[in-house]
């Protein structure tokens, strides 16, 4: 009756591992790669897919081996407290930043496609509430809610793939190789910032109720939302090739379908879509907060609303500050690009670290304690007659 | 006696109750009655037996040689005044301790009828009434078990409202079982009128829009749940039972699938569904995409629309919300008013609404047609029909302020809350979040009857077997 | 936090939400009105001197005398101006949501075009998917004004025949994002469908009564069907503008117009031309296709027509013994619209086979005599360079347009 289960389901993490490997590099991702590098940008985002999908496999290992304890713990446990308070406010640090990108995409995006006139002051007014409202909840919300809303975002996302499918000359896309490989990898680090999103999952380490298909599901779903976003990037190769400075920042996927759909007489069906499927992206947004809140909860013991909130107000005004999508992807390339690619890799290398570790002390731990309980049995057949 | 004057002085009206003094053999005795609430034959029947004895010597042999047809328990006298006030005739036999109770209880009470809220084509429609004992009775009739536990309270200081606890033991969770009754337990109140006084004390959010605890108006819907591991609660004086614990995809359920076709209970389903969505969102995403995204909506169809709307004075939300203001008062004008006018007024209403207001220009022809569709639409899920009403008004708001991308943050937000939401432990989402895919086959779907072999893991019975059947072999 | 907190929490962040809310957006307020729909647009001029006109959807009260759809024209010193005179002119927002159509006026300059398509495509006013189209013999405005008023819906007219003609009829079409990209392409060539107006005393040039030997490739949807000519060329409206004395008749998508290389302004290829370009579109798979006076088993058939129902084009770039070898393979399936032909027992042992080569031979030569037309004017409006860019590195380091050598193979099944 009373569910004590505070742990997500090998589902809820398929749910999740879905929605972070998709959003937020679907969104703006292969329209700046596009302006970057051309037809190579599929290139540059095969090599981010492949990469990440990399870092997966570490953090769904670290995940299985982990002794069910979370990544504070653990770290605290191998590193010592102070070092795992600074670990932990870099952390939150970093998922602030990416939440401030996410937020930048979401301005472009509803700004571009959607409204007319857009006045981001107000509108972003609900999208901080609900990181708010993620922030304050808990993993095992967390994962009910992406569970939940998973069919719906799959539904919108093969919809898509079939209204572009039918109406992009895929042929386009070639030739690949103009830009060059050295260039394509530059662009593939300048963008750092804007993948590297399974590393939130580290605040589901000790909180996944392993099963025997944890793994596979976990891979499973990584390697699909790579795929879907690999297809729409080549869509959008394919469509806009020739004419990458024609294409507006937020046009991405929303360019694709329209263009396949051709005819708008009959209503833009694929904007519905489109808004069905940015559920996942606030999902996303709030898995950030989430992940950005437990950080610092783990540095500095306060409560979650207190930091949710703190989190939610202060984001608003920076995003205030922040005077175009521009200005905001120039910082973060600049400033960004090299730290977010070292995180991306340091994060499960990290995880996998500790949780080997953990395991490791936990392995002795029990050995002691059958030692122990072997010895005092020795005793006790001694004095048996 | 005097501890019987004593009782009957206890009371603020000492002339409330009614005593009657006979001798037992020659043992003086007296009886104590309140007289709305008793039989006169009983108490005629009860007065004989005990004139016609010739000795006594305690009130066990009163009960075993006297009173021996009659429904009568030995009780304390500390009780009495409670017991006088259930309805009991009360008898005091002087230098014998205690008392003992005769149940002679006679209130009028209405007739069992199909509740009006679940009425179904199919299917019993035996529905609870207001009488405690026939309340039991009717589930204790469909539930003659010897597993079947029925717990009685008195809850509430002036009313001593009966309610009485059902579960199944062995098949509800003891846990669950015992966190129902120490919460009614701990409630100390004056009176509870109905069941519904006791649902903030069974929720966990008592002040969220989403109901946490089940009603049931059929016994037939209540055996079902107890059979699933729930615990149900009946309050005297009412005829809705409450079952706990309870999940949001129940709200959908009817009694009724379980007595039609597997396919066209999935069918139904599907559609109280659709239905529900379509009153939620209909409005919000009508007010947005006529005031923020003509592109989404088909161009002839937008042309249709823009043209009734062309002269309207409001913009498209404040015209819904006008809208939907007012047949919300015609629906709450036509609960109350006599059925006597309810006919005349209702066409008023509707005239005057669908009709002159378009015609002057006030409000237009989509828009009514919006509303109506949404209000219709509503009662698919009688239950919910409270909680939807203020979604949609909700989701109208945030349409015509945030269009699309406020409905999207909303629904986020909303879906976000569900899954934070519980009842006595168990996720209102289940059976979808968190999946629980044995729980599926009774959740849109619902599989054959055949099928739901185990009890919903989501409820956590430790019995989980509940059917063993192997289809029969062809030809 | 204690749970009242939490609550008003909650509570005061939904209130600040609707509040805030409440102030921004002004279309919730009472003072906005509905705006008007653009569903086609129209250029002419150049740069100094642009003028827009647009087909307008106006919503009409449901008591009201108002038009329903309206034109209105405006200029500007650029295209940005002129759309923000047109919206001054007309005293509200346009809503270009469902602009399905851009019209080019005539004489206009490929860099001009240019321009205007970037801009309307970058701010979002044109939808990639948006149909070009050129107007061959008049200004963009008057071209929309006439096929306006021959129109008796609200809704684009023009739209919905250009629509119908990318649907039902075996035409070019192209988009605005096709146009560009392929007018960026290394081929730096792109075509446009012509569009015309013609007074009704005017022969229709687009190819009836055609020899044997040529295929009358079905064009133009006509606006009523039962005035469609019986040669199923030349698609021709019979409605005139509601009111004028002078009947005009709108001819769609007989001729292309070219774009690119060193001529700025457009090329109006030929019939034959036009036809070869089309074959070789991989979008345009379905249509009437006709052959006339057709000499089969000894005898002449006038006319035998069939429906496209499938076209699979595939072109491949090679070097072979040193040459640039283009090859084109396309498969056509077609169904005849005679049912009597097939239902003739000779059609399988004679007629068939025959048939098919017929079609063959027709697709051929259309398709060689564009390529010949495209090496002649050095425009390379069949995008023959780009492929050998897709797919033969070499090929496209050493391109020259009048040495490509063109290889087809057509292959023609007759469906029954």
């Amino acid at each position: 009756m009373v569910s004590t289960e505070k742990r997500i389901s090998t589902s809820q993490m398929f749910a999740l591992i879905f929605i972070l490997g998709m959003s937020l590099k679907m969104m703006m991702l292969p329209v700046l790669l596009l302006k970057a590098a051309g037809r190579d940008s599929v290139i540059a985002l095969t090599v981010i897919l492949l990469s990440e999908l990399v870092c997966l496999v570490a953090i769904v290992a670290a995940v299985v081996l982990s002794p069910g304890l979370s990544f504070p713990e653990l770290l605290r446990g191998f590193a010592g407290k102070w070092t795992s308070k600074i670990v932990c406010m870099l952390f939150s640090l970093f998922f602030v930043f990416k939440l401030v990108l996410l937020s930048g995409e979401v301005r472009i995006f509803f700004s571009e496609n959607l409204f007319d006139d857009f006045h981001w002051g107000a509108y972003a007014l609900p999208f901080f509430a609900l990181i708010t409202v993620f922030g304050m909840g808990t993993a095992r919300a967390l994962g009910r809610t992406a569970q939940f809303l998973l069919p719906f975002i799959f539904i919108a996302t093969v919809l898509m793939l079939v209204l572009i499918g039918g109406g992009v000359d895929f042929t386009e896309v070639l030739p690949f190789g103009e830009f060059g490989v050295r260039n394509t990898l530059s662009e593939t680090v300048r963008y750092a910032m804007w993948y590297g999103d399974y590393s939130a999952l580290i605040v589901f380490l000790g909180s996944v109720k392993r099963s025997k298909f944890t793994v596979s599901a976990s891979i499973v779903s990584g390697a699909v939302a790579s795929a879907v976003v690999l297809f729409f990037t080549l869509g959008l190769t394919a469509s806009f090739s020739n004419v990458c400075n024609v294409i507006r920042f937020g046009q991405n996927v929303t360019g694709m379908s329209h263009y396949a759909l051709g005819n708008v007489m009959e209503g833009r069906f694929d904007l519905l879509m489109f808004c069905v499927w940015m559920i996942s992206v606030f999902v996303k947004a709030g898995i950030f907060s989430y992940t950005s809140v437990y950080f610092f909860r783990s540095a500095v013991p306060l409560k979650a609303p207190a930091v949710s909130l703190a989190l939610g107000v202060i984001l608003y005004f920076v995003s205030m500050l922040t005077p175009s999508a521009t200005g905001l992807h120039t910082f973060m390339m600049n400033v960004f690009a090299v730290p977010a690619l070292v995180l991306q890799f340091l994060i499960p290398a990290f995880m996998l670290t500790v949780a080997l570790a953990g395991r490791k002390k936990q392995f002795k731990r029990d050995d002691r304690k059958y030692s122990v309980a072997d010895s005092d049995k020795g005793d006790g057949d001694e004095t048996q007659p | 006696m005097q501890r019987v004057q004593d009782i009957i002085d206890s009371f603020q009206m000492p002339d409330t109750v009614f005593r009657r003094d006979f001798t037992v053999g020659k043992t003086p005795a007296a009886m104590l009655f309140h007289p709305d609430f008793t039989d006169p034959f009983i108490l005629r029947s009860v007065l004989r037996a005990c004139s016609e004895a010739r000795k006594v010597c305690d009130a066990e042999s009163l009960l075993k040689e006297i009173l021996v047809v009659s429904e009568a328990e030995t009780g304390d006298e500390k009780d009495a005044a409670e017991r006088v006030l259930d309805g009991d005739a009360v008898i005091f036999v002087e230098g014998v301790a205690g008392c003992i109770a005769v149940n002679a209880r006679k209130w009028d009470k209405r007739a069992v009828a199909e509740p009006p809220t679940e009425t179904v084509v199919r299917g019993p429609r035996e529905g609870f009434i207001e009488d405690f004992k026939t309340n039991v009775t009717l589930v204790e009739k469909r539930l003659r078990s010897k597993k079947l536990v029925v717990e009685k309270l008195k809850v509430g200081r002036e009313s001593n409202t009966a309610v009485a606890v059902l579960y199944l033991g062995g098949i509800a969770d003891a846990e669950l079982v015992k966190e129902v009754v120490s919460r009614i337990k701990k409630l100390d109140i004056d009176a509870i009128n109905d069941s519904h006084y006791l649902v903030p004390c069974l929720e966990n959010r008592p002040n969220s829009l989403f109901p946490q605890v089940g009603t049931a108006e059929k016994p037939d819907a209540v055996a079902a749940k107890l059979l699933e591991g729930r615990v149900a609660v009946i309050v005297d004086g009412s005829p809705i039972v409450l079952t706990v614990p309870f999940l949001l995809i129940e709200n959908f359920h009817s009694g009724e699938d379980y007595y039609e076709r597997s396919s066209f209970a999935t069918f139904l389903r599907i559609l109280r569904l659709i239905a529900v969505a379509l009153a939620v969102f209909l409005p919000g995403l009508y007010v947005a995409d006529l005031t923020y995204h003509y592109e989404v909506v088909p161009l002839k169809l937008l042309i249709t629309i823009l043209n009734a709307l062309k002269g309207i004075p409001l913009p498209p939300m404040w015209e819904i919300l006008f809208i939907l203001l007012f047949f919300e008062i015609i629906r709450e004008a036509s609960i109350r008013m006599p059925k006597s006018v309810g006919t005349a007024m209702s066409i008023v209403g509707a005239l005057v609404l669908g009709d002159t207001a378009v015609k002057a220009g006030i409000i237009s022809s989509p828009g009514v047609m919006i509303i109506a569709l949404s209000s219709i639409a509503l009662y698919a899920v009688p239950a919910l029909v409270g909680t939807t009403s203020l979604l949609r008004i909700l989701f109208t708001v945030v349409g015509g302020l945030g269009g699309l991308y406020g409905l999207i943050i909303a629904g986020t937000v909303l879906v976000h809350y569900l899954a934070t939401l519980d009842s006595m432990g168990t996720p209102s989402l289940a059976p979808f979040a968190p999946l629980i895919t044995d729980d599926l086959k009774d959740g849109i779907v619902r599989s054959p009857l055949f099928s739901l072999d185990t009890r919903p893991q989501s409820i956590g019975s430790p019995n989980k077997r509940r059917l063993r059947w192997s289809q029969p072999k062809k030809g | 936090m204690k749970r009242s907190h939490k609550i008003m929490l909650y509570k005061l962040s939904c209130l600040l939400f609707a509040l805030v809310l409440m102030f921004l957006p002004h279309r919730g307020q009472p003072y906005s009105d509905i705006r008007v729909l653009a569903t086609v647009l129209g250029v002419d001029g150049g740069e100094g001197n642009v003028s827009v006109s647009a087909q307008l959807a106006v919503p009409v009260a449901q008591n009201g005398d108002g038009k329903a759809s309206t034109v209105a024209r405006a200029t500007g010193g650029s295209l940005p101006e002129a759309l923000e005179n047109l919206e001054i002119g007309l005293g509200r927002r346009i809503d270009y949501g469902h602009l399905s159509t851009v019209a080019i006026g005539e004489g206009a300059l490929i860099d001009d075009i240019y321009n205007y398509m970037s801009y309307l495509l970058s701010s979002g006013k044109m939808g990639p998917g948006a149909f070009l189209v050129y107007c061959s013999k008049s200004q963009a405005g008057d071209f929309i004004e006439e096929a306006q008023q021959m129109g008796e819906s609200s809704d684009a007219e023009l739209a919905n025949f250009i629509s119908y003609s990318k649907r039902a009829n075996h035409v070019a079409t192209t988009t605005a994002l096709k146009f560009l990209q392929t007018l960026n392409s290394s081929s730096h060539a792109a075509t446009m469908p012509c569009v015309q107006l013609e007074d009704e005393d005017e022969k229709s040039n687009s190819g009836s009564g055609e020899q044997s030997g040529q295929s009358g490739g079905g064009q133009g949807g006509s606006q009523q069907q039962d005035e469609q000519s019986s040669s199923g060329s030349s698609g021709q409206s019979g409605q005139s503008g509601g009111g004028e004395n002078k009947k005009k008749k709108l001819v769609a998508v007989d001729a292309v117009a070219a774009f690119g290389g060193d001529i700025k302004a457009a090329t109006i290829l030929d019939e034959l031309t036009t036809r070869g370009v089309v074959w070789q579109d991989p979008n345009s798979d379905f249509g009437l296709v006709e052959l006339r006076d057709v000499l089969i088993d000894g005898e002449e058939v006038p006319s035998v027509s069939a429906r496209l129902t499938g076209k699979k084009v595939s072109r491949s770039a090679k070097i072979e013994n040193g040459e640039n070898v283009l090859s084109y393979k396309i498969k056509i399936k077609l169904r005849l619209d005679d049912s009597r032909i097939c239902g003739n027992p000779l059609f399988y042992d004679k007629w068939k086979n025959a048939l098919e080569e017929e079609f063959g031979s027709v697709v051929q030569s259309n398709l060689m005599r564009s390529v010949e037309v495209s090496k002649e004017m050095n425009l390379d409006f069949l995008g023959i360079r780009e492929s050998f860019r897709k797919y033969c590195r070499k090929g496209y380091d050493n391109f020259e347009l009048s040495s490509v050598v063109v290889n087809t193979d057509i292959s023609v099944t007759i469906q029954t």
